[in-house]
């Protein structure tokens, strides 16, 4: 995925104007392990909805794979969203009524899986994630870190190119934050999943192979 | 799918589903009901001003409705007479001879309608036989007997055995006047027409305005009164050029219109409680989707299309409809069938309404399953539409913005 000129204003020409991306160019390549870090208002979160595209920029192109994602309609972007993006909140967002097994299968549902492959990915991440136990509990039934375990085996059941992880560790303890920092990795690693996180958690910047530091919407640095 | 979570959602919001459900169950039976009652109402009313007196139909010479003179008579009865007897649809018919005269009771003189009719046929054809209230009905063989209406007897102060005089204009133009004795008095319930009319046999009443053979026109009625309309216009095409065959509904097309007008009037007083129903429900279904803001969002980040959202709305909202419109259906259809086979007695509802042709004090509904049809269709259309807008509003907000609503 490459991203040239990217700049995002909000709220242009008024006094409420604020440029949260300034001509941001980088390249994310397949199966990296990558951070988008900076401190709170840095843009990093901008920058990971826009790839993610939940929001358009202001200017600039994102291309993958020949395409360039900025000049999807809505309806586009959201049938790409659905196949080729898994999505990790920092508040879990899990559909409250839907069950566990139901929260992890429901994009596999849209995307028509049938009923027995669904089931073997449910089980298969349940076992990865140790949530066997819990799969017929609803979101409000289950512990913060449960509920993180279980938003990202749905953002990665139906094997989607790229994962977004804003502030993934945010709400959880030291020991749940390992544990799904471990179970993206071995995704990452197993299935050639893309990750990109937005975070400013230490955890998370050591277990990333890129870091890139953005500063005031700009990007400062790029390891 | 998304048939699956929209059960889901409903049962998830069970508080504002259940005042959804109830809010439409309630306007569905009320609309029906009030519809039923409202044509039944109207029913009713042409119902009785047809067979009271005027009939399911009438052949006359083109022009008799308007002008009522003798230069719009029938000249030739008997031939008319001879052509509806090869008619297989008529089951009964009859001539009339209606003019205006004066009657005169004592130093009271009044001026009133005057029919003439065959006594034996108008059993079959009217109610007036079954109106009498005091004395005999008339026969075939009465002379100077006269039928008179019970408000026009009052107004005339006479009562059984009076005699009544009649002055009136005979066919050849000269005063034509008699003596004639009160047999029966009768009360339709139609103020206007039991204090305005009087019956003598014809036969007699021809010989004193020299009007035989002659008459205003024929009353029918056919062997089944829904055919009316179609056997007024086969009728039509075998009626010699000048005569017509006309059907309740040209002869009481004042009444007709103004029972429309009525209905208009009805249906828009109506339409203001369900405007406001529309509204209360398209609030619920506002605050219903606001609060889940949140969870649209992620469905929206997740991968749903701004049209599946509209889809998952809808049809959370359609569940909730259709069946409350469907339940509340059969219930004011069982209503209105209720009382339509068990009228609601109000006693003194003919007197307070006796202008507007109420003749009997109980009020039934009209059972019309096409009209209950529609007015379901109506009630399910208006509630469905009533969602529109909250979803609108929501698909307008973009993903981030839902995400972050709170």
């Amino acid at each position: 995925m490459t991203l040239t000129h990217i700049s995002k204003t909000f709220f242009p020409n008024s006094p409420k104007e604020v440029k949260a991306l300034k001509d941001i160019n980088i390249t994310i390549k397949k199966g990296e392990f990558a951070t988008l870090s900076g401190e709170s208002g840095s843009g990093k979160t901008t920058l990971l909805n826009i790839i993610g595209g939940l929001e358009r920029p202001s200017s600039g192109k994102i291309i993958l794979d020949g395409l360039d994602l900025t000049t999807l309609s809505d309806e586009a972007m959201s049938d790409f969203r659905l196949r080729h993006i898994g999505f990790v909140f920092q508040a879990y967002n899990l559909i409250s009524v839907l069950n566990v097994r139901e929260n992890i299968g429901f994009i596999m549902r849209l995307l028509h899986y049938r009923d027995k492959e669904i089931d073997a990915r449910i089980k298969e991440l349940a076992q990865m994630l140790q949530i066997e136990n819990i799969l017929d509990k609803f979101p409000n039934q289950l512990s913060g870190g449960q509920q993180q375990r279980v938003a990202a085996a749905r953002a990665v059941a139906s094997r989607p190119k790229l994962i977004l992880a804003d502030e993934p560790t945010a709400n959880l303890d030291s020991k749940n934050a390992q544990r799904l920092m471990e179970m993206l990795r071995t995704l990452n690693e197993k299935e050639h999943i893309t990750v990109l996180f937005a975070s400013h958690d230490k955890y998370v910047l050591e277990q990333s192979k890129r870091i890139i530091v953005l500063s005031d919407g700009a990007v400062i640095e790029d390891r | 799918m998304l048939y699956s979570l929209a059960l889901k959602n409903i049962l998830a919001s069970k508080g504002r589903s259940i005042t959804t459900f109830l809010l439409s169950l309630f306007t569905t039976v009320l609309f029906i009901v009030y519809v039923a009652f409202m044509d039944g109402s109207h029913v009713q009313i042409i119902q009785n001003s047809v067979e009271i007196y005027t009939g399911y139909g009438h052949i006359n010479v083109k022009g008799y409705e308007e002008a009522k003179d003798y230069d719009h008579l029938i000249e030739d009865a008997a031939s008319i007479e001879t052509l509806l007897g090869k008619e297989s649809s008529l089951a009964y018919f009859s001539p009339r001879f209606e003019t205006y005269a004066l009657l005169s009771n004592k130093e009271i003189s009044i001026g009133s309608m005057i029919g003439g009719i065959i006594p034996s046929k108008e059993k079959n054809l009217s109610r007036l036989q079954s109106a009498l209230i005091k004395g005999t009905y008339l026969d075939d063989n009465d002379t100077n007997a006269v039928y008179l209406g019970s408000d026009l007897a009052k107004r005339l102060k006479a009562d059984l055995g009076d005699k009544i005089a009649l002055i009136g204009s005979s066919l050849d133009n000269a005063t034509a006047a008699d003596l004639f004795t009160v047999k029966g008095i009768f009360k339709t319930g139609l103020f206007e027409f039991d204090s305005n009319s009087a019956f003598v046999n014809k036969t007699y009443l021809d010989t004193l305005m020299m009007s035989q053979n002659k008459a205003s026109y024929f009353i029918l009625r056919f062997h089944h009164d829904k055919d009316t309309f179609k056997e007024i216009a086969s009728l039509n095409q075998k009626l010699p050029r000048e005569y017509e065959a006309l059907s309740w509904k040209d002869l009481l097309s004042a009444l007709v219109q103004a029972m429309e007008v009525d209905s208009l009037f009805g249906y828009l007083s109506i339409s203001i409680f369900f405007l406001v129903i529309f509204f209360v429900i398209m609030i619920f279904g506002y605050v219903n989707i606001y609060t889940r803001t949140k969870q649209i969002g992620l469905l929206r980040a997740l991968g749903f299309t701004p049209g599946a959202i509209k889809k998952l709305l809808f049809g959370e909202h359609l569940i909730l409809i259709a069946s409350s419109v469907l339940i509340g259906a059969l219930i004011g259809s069982a209503v209105s069938y209720y009382f339509h086979i068990h009228p609601i007695l109000i006693p003194g509802l003919a007197d307070m309404y006796k202008d507007y042709g109420v003749v009997i004090d109980s009020i039934a509904t009209d059972f019309n399953p096409l009209t209950i049809g529609w007015d379901t269709l109506a009630i399910l259309l208006l509630n469905s539409l009533s969602i529109g807008y909250p979803i609108r509003q929501i698909n307008k907000l973009s993903v981030t913005e839902t995400m972050r609503y709170v």
